[in-house]
């Protein structure tokens, strides 16, 4: 899929646990894994507004659009 | 809601077994009433075909005993599939790919089984009647109201294994969305 999740670099810069994200967001551990890998659908706008709200960013920061080159 | 689904559950705990008692019964019940025709036909059984008196021979009934097989056959595909939607439900797997296949796959052989069983009983009325004299063959093709009602209620449960099917794909994906 051309959309890429960059949350583990965000993590990574803002030196923050997926445990802890996961607290703050109110999802669970497994569905911060879940995104960090990729392996989701879709992100609510909702989750995505409390991830940005809680490491300071920007969704482009998170989600990525990478052309897929044919 | 959890009383419920257990309510669910208990129910269809009893009829996955009633359909594995139907399992039982159509292949012993078709045995018995070809092997019994004349008695099981006075109690109501096939009684749209016709023969004369003295004119049915065993090479009617065996022909006879193929023809419903197959009618028969369906029917019990048809249970087998009612019997693994109910022990998808009856662990709690109501809302399940698996369940819904299950249920498309029941409605599916049962209109089958309904518009099937028109040309069958057709076929068993020449079969039965074959060996009757000249000019007393009969060639039957009936369509009754109980026909009409199976094949209507058959595609009722279709459209709504339709639905289930479709909802749990939606369901599938939601759960899908973090």
């Amino acid at each position: 899929m051309p959309i890429i999740v960059n949350l583990d670099v965000m993590l990574a810069k803002r030196k923050v646990k997926s445990k802890d994200l996961a607290e703050a967001v109110g999802i669970t551990v497994q569905n911060i894994s879940l995104l960090k890998s990729g392996k989701v659908k879709g992100i609510r706008f909702g989750t995505l507004e409390a991830i940005c709200d809680y490491l300071d960013c920007e969704p482009g920061d998170i989600l990525e659009y990478r052309r897929e080159q044919s | 809601m959890n009383d419920n689904i257990e309510h669910v559950r208990r129910i269809s705990a009893v009829m996955k077994n009633v359909c594995m008692a139907i399992m039982v019964v159509i292949p012993v019940s078709h045995i018995l009433i070809w092997t019994n025709f004349e008695k099981a036909q006075s109690l109501g059984f096939y009684h749209r075909t016709s023969y004369m008196d003295g004119y049915l021979l065993t090479s009617n009934l065996v022909t006879g005993f193929f023809i419903s097989g197959f009618l028969a056959l369906v029917a019990f595909m048809a249970v087998r599939a009612l019997r693994k939607f109910f022990i998808q439900t009856s662990i709690g797997d109501i809302f399940a790919v698996k369940s819904a296949e299950a249920l498309s796959r029941f409605a599916k052989l049962l209109i089958f089984y309904t518009i099937v069983s028109i040309p069958i009983e057709t076929l068993l009325s020449i079969a039965m009647s074959f060996n009757n004299p000249v000019g007393e063959r009969l060639l039957a093709v009936s369509l009754q109201t109980y026909d009409v009602t199976l094949i209507f209620l058959s595609f009722v449960i279709f459209a709504i294994s339709w639905v289930m099917k479709e909802s749990v794909l939606i369901a599938e994906e939601n759960a899908q969305i973090v």
